[in-house]
């Protein structure tokens, strides 16, 4: 790798040794960059990258709230923004234990180069808590989102910073935070998206990233002259995007035979679909409930400590969260005869497996792609907030499937400019890198 | 002359323009529009009651070409929407009686050149 390069990844570790996270996002980024600055010194001597590893804003807040048994609890509040040159932040808010500020940092790195890639005007963050809502009552969860937002409101807006869900985050939670800053502000406004239909929300915003994900593989297969059809696939989660994957998949004749959690995962050979998929659905998003519950209600394979890579599939597709596909992992696939592989989730592949693919000659779609599709509706959420009108779930639906149709196509044609034809991921990070960078040249040294 | 209207989903647009790689194909204009067909906008196993009806956001495209070429154009077009789904397109053929460049007052074949 370049020496320059070199010498930013370095620095981002030194500065900050703990967040692993950031580094490992940092560093794929940078990777693919070398050819770009090759031919565009301007972005080096502007210090592009250096800045664009260096969040403009990081928010951390004590969120205090009081559980049904009458004890004081105590979590930690994070907002990460990251880049606004292209638009106001926008990014998710992630409620589980794992949070803290590497993670946080590195989800906003990755959502600056997606919202990029969407062609709509988004600047990138990402925000969340420590906080577990598994086993919490919807008092506790409210509560504590009415706390978590008694501060964040004064660093939001609808044209400053628009969070949206994440892992732990659905529908309900975006509707106790948006009830509280409403209530703080005296303003209905698109602060937030991912809202319920009635209060602003956009027709398809749920089934958003799931579909497109889908919608960004058949465009890969379409590249490689082949179709869904008769496709085994397996994929490692079961919340928001996994389920709506997993219902536009069998739409194009595919067949999805795992889901899992980090406790094991589900072989369910005939494919998730039917009263099982409705089954599934509101499994961990509405009820929170562990995958072996789907195991136990169809008397299905139950794997217990194993994520589901083990399994013979043509298309692995992750869905749950990051590192969840490791080199051991990925060897397994490929000698087990997968065609594709495209991330759903952040992130989701360690380094190793992306060289194991990559050396085997895989087609692989990299998140802040293939899951654009979710940031790429909030958007459009935001556009119908703006207009004051809905659009109707078939206009959602073509126009999300235009974007990820445009993004498939500048990730190839940026790979194909810049000297890797084929490479997603340089495509991806070249195409989302010079927008933003183009822009912050424009805009001074801020 | 025929003038060929196909009535497809608004993403493919640019797969059908690419059509105007093949000779005969001199120009087209796009309409940005609504329908439903055989189906009436249901695509997706769902109870479909009498009269019930879902509208899909479209995109016609009109191009007219020689008789010769109609059906070369047809089947690139066919060619090009590669995924074969419910609700794809349709593509109508009619005749057209003249045809004239404003500019110059070329009529006929002379003015789709």
């Amino acid at each position: 790798m370049d020496d320059y390069i070199d010498s930013v990844v370095a620095k981002v570790k030194e500065r900050d040794p703990g967040e692993v996270e950031f580094h490992q996002a940092v560093r794929e980024v940078a990777e693919s960059l070398a050819p770009v600055f090759a031919l565009h010194p301007e972005y080096q001597e502007a210090r592009i990258l250096e800045r664009m590893v260096e969040p403009e804003r990081v928010v951390m807040f004590r969120v205090p709230w009081v559980d049904d048994a009458g004890r004081v609890q105590v979590n930690r509040g994070f907002r990460v923004q990251m880049n606004s040159a292209i638009g106001p932040y926008k990014g998710g808010l992630r409620f589980a234990p794992s949070v803290n500020l590497g993670i946080m940092k590195f989800l906003a790195f990755e959502q600056v180069f997606k919202n990029a890639l969407t062609t709509l005007p988004m600047g990138g963050g990402k925000g969340g808590s420590d906080f577990d809502p598994r086993g919490k009552s919807d008092n506790e969860v409210m509560r504590f989102c009415q706390s978590f937002m008694t501060e964040l409101f004064r660093h939001i807006g609808p044209d400053t910073d628009v969070p949206a869900g994440d892992i732990g985050v659905g529908g309900r939670e975006i509707g106790f935070l948006f009830g509280q800053y409403k209530r703080l502000v005296n303003k209905f406004t698109g602060v937030l998206t991912g809202k319920r239909i009635n209060w602003g929300g956009s027709l398809m915003r749920p089934e958003a990233t799931g579909y497109g994900t889908a919608y960004f593989l058949s465009e890969v297969l379409m590249a490689n002259n082949d179709t869904l059809e008769g496709k085994t696939i397996a994929i490692s989660g079961y919340g928001n995007v996994g389920t709506f994957f997993i219902e536009k998949a069998n739409e194009f004749g595919a067949k999805v035979v795992t889901i899992g959690d980090e406790y094991g995962y589900v072989y369910d050979p005939d494919g998730i679909k039917g009263e099982k998929l409705e089954f599934l659905k509101p499994l961990w998003t509405e009820q929170r409930r562990p995958a072996k519950d789907y195991a136990d209600e169809f008397g299905l394979e139950w794997v217990e400590g194993k994520r589901p890579w083990v399994v013979p599939c043509d298309i692995a597709v992750p869905t749950a969260t990051q590192n969840e596909l490791d080199g051991e992992s990925a060897k397994t696939l490929v000698a087990n005869g997968l065609r594709y592989i495209v991330e759903a989730a952040n992130m989701p592949c360690t380094p190793e497996a992306i060289e194991v693919f990559r050396a085997a000659g895989i087609p692989f779609g990299p998140g802040k792609a293939v899951n654009a599709g979710g940031v790429a509706t909030s958007g459009l959420e935001m556009a119908q907030n703006s207009m004051r009108l809905a659009w109707s779930r078939e206009e959602v639906d073509a126009k999300l499937r235009g974007i990820m149709k445009n993004i498939h196509r500048a990730c190839l044609a940026t790979a194909e400019r810049f000297g890797a034809p084929g490479d997603y991921v340089v495509g991806a990070n070249i195409a989302g890198f010079l927008k933003v960078a183009d822009a912050m040249i424009d805009q001074g040294v801020v | 002359m025929k003038k060929i209207e196909c009535i497809i989903q608004p993403y493919n647009l640019d797969e059908v323009a690419q059509v105007l790689a093949v000779e005969g194909v001199r120009g087209m204009t796009v309409i940005e529009c609504k329908g439903f067909g055989v189906q009436r906008g249901f695509t997706r196993g769902e109870d479909v009651q009498p009269g019930m009806y879902r509208f899909h956001p479209k995109m016609k495209v009109e191009m007219v070409v020689v008789e010769d070429d109609v059906e070369r154009v047809v089947e690139q077009v066919r060619k090009s929407l590669k995924m074969h789904e419910i609700g794809e397109g349709k593509i109508f053929i009619s005749s057209v009686d003249d045809a004239i460049r404003t500019r110059t007052g070329e009529r006929g074949r002379d003015a789709i050149r």
